[in-house]
Parts: structure tokens; sequence; C-alpha cells
């Protein structure tokens, strides 16, 4: 078994029309036995974009605690928000850092930059845990991967709006979650609009 | 109506019709089957493995070896030769307890290939016959395959003696078959629970190193741990039938929920003392079991009752 | 070798056994390992009068493509198909021994062997290679006696159950979770199972385009068929071909 399989975790993000939605389960376990159905995988950067991380639980925790110390750090410099699209290279330098001994972890960011007239761009990036970098419309990590892809290729179209995004994330995820016997155990699905940030528990199968 | 070893039959007038196959020799019907090998009791655990030809011949049937130095190396070394050749289903939860009134057996329906759930709703109960039931843990397919041939075994004992073969027997024949093939990695973990008139209901444990056990309760699998918790704290001989499969129900639905590899529905089956088993629930989603058994403590069932101080 | 040298060689071999799978790998040391994997997917789904069976038609072999154009599937009878996944050599000695016994039932019996029969039929025979297996993984499809559809779903070593779809092969942890959903309608409050061979189809389609576009081992062609009272129809398709 893999360092990345010791802790499982689902994770997806999909982009809308002005919206975009990440969704990781909360199940925190070591290797087949579950311990935690509460742990956080997705992390807030402001109000315009947010981040999940997949992998090895503890390098989670400390992964998350960087990259806030460094989103604070570019606040506190810059004066302003950081924008998504300037967080997802934050993120593929900061992984990049620690090329010959790397966090465990597969992050996955979901933001909206501000084009101007209400319109908003969806960001979503998806890396390897040495910080390659690929934008897509959706992305997947976590031991879910490979079921995430299939579902995601299949649910996935263009322009959805907040709600059928919501729809096609959580059953995207639920789909993978139930054929994975290492995720589940409760999920959040969190979308993200120009004006709020709905965040929503979804009862799942608890086996 | 001879037929020897020639197809002369087929031009026979009445070939064809259903008459004519009731009085046609068994060995016409199924001679791949292989009824005529056990003439007496004693050629039964003579397995003649002649590896230099590659290949098994016992109990009628014959298995092909590897043209190998050492063919039971390479059976034993399956699971590293090709991803998922013979990455067999470990995960697990089975149970089986003698109570006063019989046995229940109930087990869990997870079928897993590494982390990939192949399938949610597997019979991990094998009906070998009415009075006889088999559970399957480890190989999937060597459980089936050998308690299917147990079936016929106990069949052929019931025409030979006029009589059921007793749970005792039954579960030695398993015994020596796990027995007979140690070394070739046989994968599995059962428990042959039956009925006889004679002694009533009994449970043995029998895996694939030819252990075989005579006990009160046992558990099976990868769940086995969680499962041994509910049973041990809850377990006393003079349970009631209901009682005993709620406790069964529970026992299982708890394992499933902490091990990751077991899960699905829950299938309950009672043995009882005059000779027969009846089913009892076919499937049971542990997924609601669980959310009714937590919410009847006053629990959410998700655990998800401090997740409002969460923050983003 | 003598049957006692042979016991005695067991005998020093069973204090090696161990069924642990965090054992590390011995396929290194291993001299003979006949296996090699063509992969592809096949994916099938049974409704209530039919049974339809997809299949891809590239055979690979690690990163290189032997053929672009190798069906996965074989016609048994006129109610049954085999589909098969994993080694290509294997699944086509395994196709003809299935042929040859269903021809050896026929010159019995009069009659073709239901899916049934069939069934347990292929069960025997990957268990009878329990010890040097065929490295196939099937699904067995067709109509039953009943006029209903029916799939059976096989390990290596010959575990089979009667699903009502399934898929096998490379791409089938990218299709099964697809199936879940549209077909067995998990995590649907309202469920309502597809009789529509139309809907049925789309699903499949859909999902073999899914499986190709994320696995390399998938993809050239798609095979379609569908077994009904009728009898069995064919359909072929492109797939993406890099």
């Amino acid at each position: 078994m893999s360092i990345m399989d010791y802790n499982g975790s689902a994770m997806v993000a999909m982009k809308g029309k002005n919206c975009v939605a990440i969704a990781a389960d909360t199940r925190l376990s070591q290797q087949l036995c579950t311990i935690s159905q509460n742990m956080q995988k997705v992390f807030k950067v402001n109000d315009r974009c947010l981040f999940g991380l997949a992998g090895l639980a503890t390098d989670v925790a400390t992964y998350s605690k960087e990259l806030k110390m460094k989103t604070n750090m570019y606040k506190l410099t810059e004066n302003r928000d950081i924008k998504a699209s300037t967080f997802t290279d934050l993120v593929a330098t900061s992984l990049y850092e620690k090329r010959f001994g790397p966090y465990f972890v597969v992050p996955v960011v979901a933001g909206l930059d501000d084009k101007g007239d209400g319109e908003y761009e969806p960001v979503i990036a998806s890396y390897d845990y040495i910080g390659c970098k690929e934008q897509s419309y959706f992305a997947c990590a976590g031991t879910s991967q490979s079921f995430l892809y299939g579902v995601c290729e299949s649910f996935y179209k263009e322009d959805m709006n907040p709600d059928e995004l919501f729809e096609a994330v959580s059953q995207s995820l639920l789909a993978a979650m139930d054929r994975d016997s290492l995720a589940g155990w409760g999920a959040t699905v969190y979308v993200l609009t120009p004006t709020e940030i709905i965040v929503k528990n979804i009862k799942t199968r608890q086996d | 109506m001879d037929f020897g070893n020639d197809l002369d039959f087929l031009d026979q007038p009445e070939f064809g019709e259903p008459d004519f196959f009731t009085k046609a020799p068994i060995e016409l019907m199924g001679p791949t089957l292989g009824l005529d090998i056990h003439q007496n009791e004693a050629d039964f655990e003579e397995a003649d493995i002649n590896e230099d030809i590659g290949e098994i011949k016992s109990e009628g049937f014959c298995f092909k070896l590897a043209p190998d130095e050492c063919p039971s190396e390479f059976a034993r070394s399956l699971k590293h030769l090709g991803p998922k050749l013979a990455d067999f289903k470990h995960g697990t939860t089975t149970l089986a307890f003698e109570y006063q009134d019989g046995i229940i057996v109930a087990v869990d329906a997870r079928a897993t290939q590494g982390a990939f759930i192949a399938s949610n709703k597997v019979r991990k109960v094998i009906e070998i016959n009415e009075y006889l039931l088999g559970t399957m843990a480890g190989g999937a397919a060597d459980c089936q395959f050998w308690e299917r041939y147990l079936a016929m075994q106990c069949r052929i004992y019931e025409l030979r003696n006029s009589e059921k073969i007793s749970i005792a027997a039954a579960s030695k024949i398993l015994a020596d078959i796990c027995y007979s093939y140690r070394g070739y990695g046989l994968s599995m973990g059962t428990m042959v629970a039956g009925s006889d008139l004679k002694k009533g209901a009994q449970l043995f444990y029998v895996d694939n190193d030819a252990t075989r056990v005579r006990g009160q309760l046992f558990s099976v699998g990868s769940g086995s741990p969680f499962a041994y918790g509910v049973l041990d704290t809850n377990y006393k001989w003079d349970l009631t039938t209901e009682e005993a499969i709620a406790l069964g129900i529970r026992a299982i639905s708890s394992a499933t929920h902490k091990d990751s590899a077991s899960g699905g529905v829950v299938r309950v089956y009672h043995v009882n003392n005059q000779g027969g088993w009846t089913k009892i629930h076919d499937q049971l989603d542990v997924n609601e079991d669980h959310y009714k058994f937590e919410n009847s403590k006053g629990l959410r069932g998700d655990g998800k009752e401090g997740f409002g101080k969460l923050k983003l | 070798m003598s049957k006692m040298d042979f016991h005695a060689k067991l005998a020093g071999n069973i204090f090696k056994i161990d069924n642990d799978d965090t054992e590390k790998a011995p396929a290194m040391e291993r001299g003979f390992n006949p296996y090699v994997t063509n992969e592809g997917t096949v994916a099938a789904v049974a409704g209530k009068d039919f049974c339809k069976v997809v299949g891809d038609t590239r055979c690979s072999l690690g990163y290189t493509i032997l053929s672009r154009d190798l069906s996965k599937i074989t016609k048994l009878t006129d109610k049954v198909v085999v589909a098969t996944a994993g080694m290509r050599a294997d699944a086509i000695a395994l196709h003809k021994v299935l042929l040859t016994r269903i021809k050896t039932y026929k010159a019995k019996f009069h009659k073709y062997p239901d899916i049934d029969v069939i069934a347990r039929m292929l069960g025997n025979t990957l268990y009878g290679r329990r010890f040097f297996p065929y490295y196939t993984f099937n699904l067995l499809c067709g109509i039953n006696s009943e006029g209903e559809g029916a799939i059976y779903g096989y390990d290596a070593v010959g575990s089979y159950d009667r699903v009502n779809c399934g898929a096998m092969g490379s791409g089938s942890e990218l299709i099964v979770p697809i199936l879940d959903n549209q077909i067995k309608d998990h995590n649907v409050l309202e469920p309502e199972a597809p009789s529509d061979t139309e809907i049925v189809e789309n699903v499949l389609r859909d999902s073999m385009h899914a499986a190709a576009e994320r696995d390399i081992y998938t993809g050239d062609g798609l095979e379609m068929f569908t077994i009904d009272k009728d009898g069995i129809r064919f359909e072929k398709e492109p797939l993406r071909r890099d």
C-alpha cells in the first residue's frame, strides 16, 4: 500500500458558469480502520478561493497551515486578497520547494477570478505531489481518483448554474465513494458563487 | 442400454426423450464430474499429485499445474504474478454462534479488490443443502467451488447409506480437501453450520490450513475484531431467537461501520435444532440499520455532532 | 520426482506459507511468469427482456498497441455471448474450450445449454485451472430460459454471481460508478429501473467513451451486442484512437 493511500480520501472540483464547486469526503482512516468522520479536507483561502488537500492526513494538516501562512503574508505585504489564479501558482511553487522531501498531498484548487462587469472566470487546478499544475474543467484527487474521473467525464457539462453544479458534483462524489472502500463516511460540498459560499453536508453510507 | 465409449447412442430412436436420460449411466450425463472415482471410502483422501505431468487428480477432478520447477510455489505466488489475478477478497465479516435454540449465521456482503469495492451484494452464505450452511471468507472461488462439491458428497453419502451425513463428518470432508491441497495456496476461512436430528445444531470452523474446530461462537474476516467486541459483550446461551438475530445484525453492522473492507447488506440465517435452516433476512441494508441504531441512542448517525464548530 | 520426494518438498514449503498481503512480492525472483496483460474494457447491462454488451477492440502490451481491431466478445449460442477482458491468449483459448464444450452438450442433449448452465460450466472451467489460472475476467451475458436479461460476472478463478450490470477490465473502475448511478440508481431518491433499450445503450456508449478518454488501454473501436428474443444484433462504431 502506497503512502498516498494510507489515509483514504475522495476529492472533486468542477467548473460552472460564474461558479465553482469543490467537494470532499470527511473520513479519517488508518488503512482499513475508520478513526474519525469529521476530518476537514477543504480549506478557505478567501471569499473567492478554496482549496482541498487529499493524501496523507498528517501532511494535509501541516501543508494547509503552511499555505495559510503564505496567503496571510501575501495579504500583509500586498494589502489585498490573493487572486485564485495567483494562488494556483503559489501552490505549485510551494510544493516544488519540497521537491526532494515532498509532502504527500495532492491539492485541488477551486476559485473565481473577477473579470469585471459581474462576470467571473472559474479556476480549477489540480497537481501531483511535487507541484505539476494542470488546469481543467474538473479535477479529481485521492484514493477515489480513477472512479471520479469516470463519473466526471460522464456527468460534466458546460455552463452549469450553482444548483446543477451542486447536483453534478455530489452525484459524482457519491457514486465514486460508494466504490472506494477507503473513502466515505460523510461528505461536504462547497459551491463558490460571486456572492456566497454554499456549504452542504451530504448524508452518505456509513459502511 | 450399455453405451460403452462410442457415440452410437446418438442414433438410437429414443435419444433425446426425457425418459432416455433418467436411465442413462451417470458418467454419460457428466463425465467431467467423474462420480465413479470413489468406489470405496479408502481412496477418498488419496490425491494423486503428479507434478511431472503437471496435474493434480483428486476427488474426480483434474487440476492443471503450471509447467514450472515448483508448481506449488507457482500456485502460491499467483497474486504477485499478475495484478488482480488472485487478489483474494480477504475483506469480510462473517459470524456464527450457537445458542439454546440453534445457530445464528450473519454475514456482510462486500467484496473488495484492493481498495475497489467489486460488489456490495455478494452471497457469503452458501446454502450447501437443506440442513447445512457454509460461510465464505478468503478466496470466493475456493469457498464456492468446494462447498458446492461438499453438497455433492453429502448427497452421495445419503444415497449410499440411506441416512443424512452428520455435521461433523461433512465438515471433515471439507477439512480433508483443505489438507490434501495444503501448500497450493487455497484460501478459505469458513464456518460450517448445520443441524442433524441426533445432535441438533452444530458449528464448525474450517480453514485452508485444514484447521477444524467445533465451537460456540466464531467470527471470521477483517471485521471480526469489531464483531467479537459486540458479540462477547451481549452473548449468552439463553438468548431468544429474536434477541439472537438482533445481536447478529448489530455485530455485523458495527463491524461494517469501522472496517472499510466490510459493508453492503447483512444476511441472516437461523439453523434450528430440528434438522433444517431458515433464511431470516435476505438483505438488510447496514447503512439504514446504522442510522436507526444511532438515532435510537439520540445521535445523528453521521458523527457530525460537533461539526458546527468547524471553521472553513 | 517420486511421490515421497514431492511430499518432503511440500512439507518444506508449508512453513513458508504466508497469507499476509503485506509480504514483499517475490515477483522479481520468479523465473516463470506466463502472464501479460492486454487489458481493454467490457461492460454489460441486463434489462427486463434484453441484454446489451459493449467492448472496445484495442489490444495492447505495455505502451504498445498490438491491434486496433480485436474483438473481446464471442458468440456462444443464439442467446449467450461471453465478453472477456485480461490476457488475450488465455481469452482465445478459453473461448475455444467453451465453444467445444457447448458443441459437446448439443451433441449429447440435442439442444443448446441455457445461460445458467453455461454459467456453471464456465465457473468450473475456470476453477479447473485454479493452480495455473486463465488470466481472464469474464462477463457472461444473454437471456435466460424465462426470456429475462441475465449477466454473470466472474473473477479469474471462477467465483461467479448473477448481476444486473457490470464492467471488467482496465476501464472498469471508471465505468462501474457510472452504471451504479445511472442503472442501479444509487443515491437517487426515487429509483426507477431503466427498461428502455435506448437509455441503456446511451449509458453504455457514454461510459465507454468516458473510459476511452481516461484509460490508455481502452479505445479504437466499440462493439455493441444486443441480445433479445429476436436473437443477437451486432453494431460497431469508432472510439478515440489515441
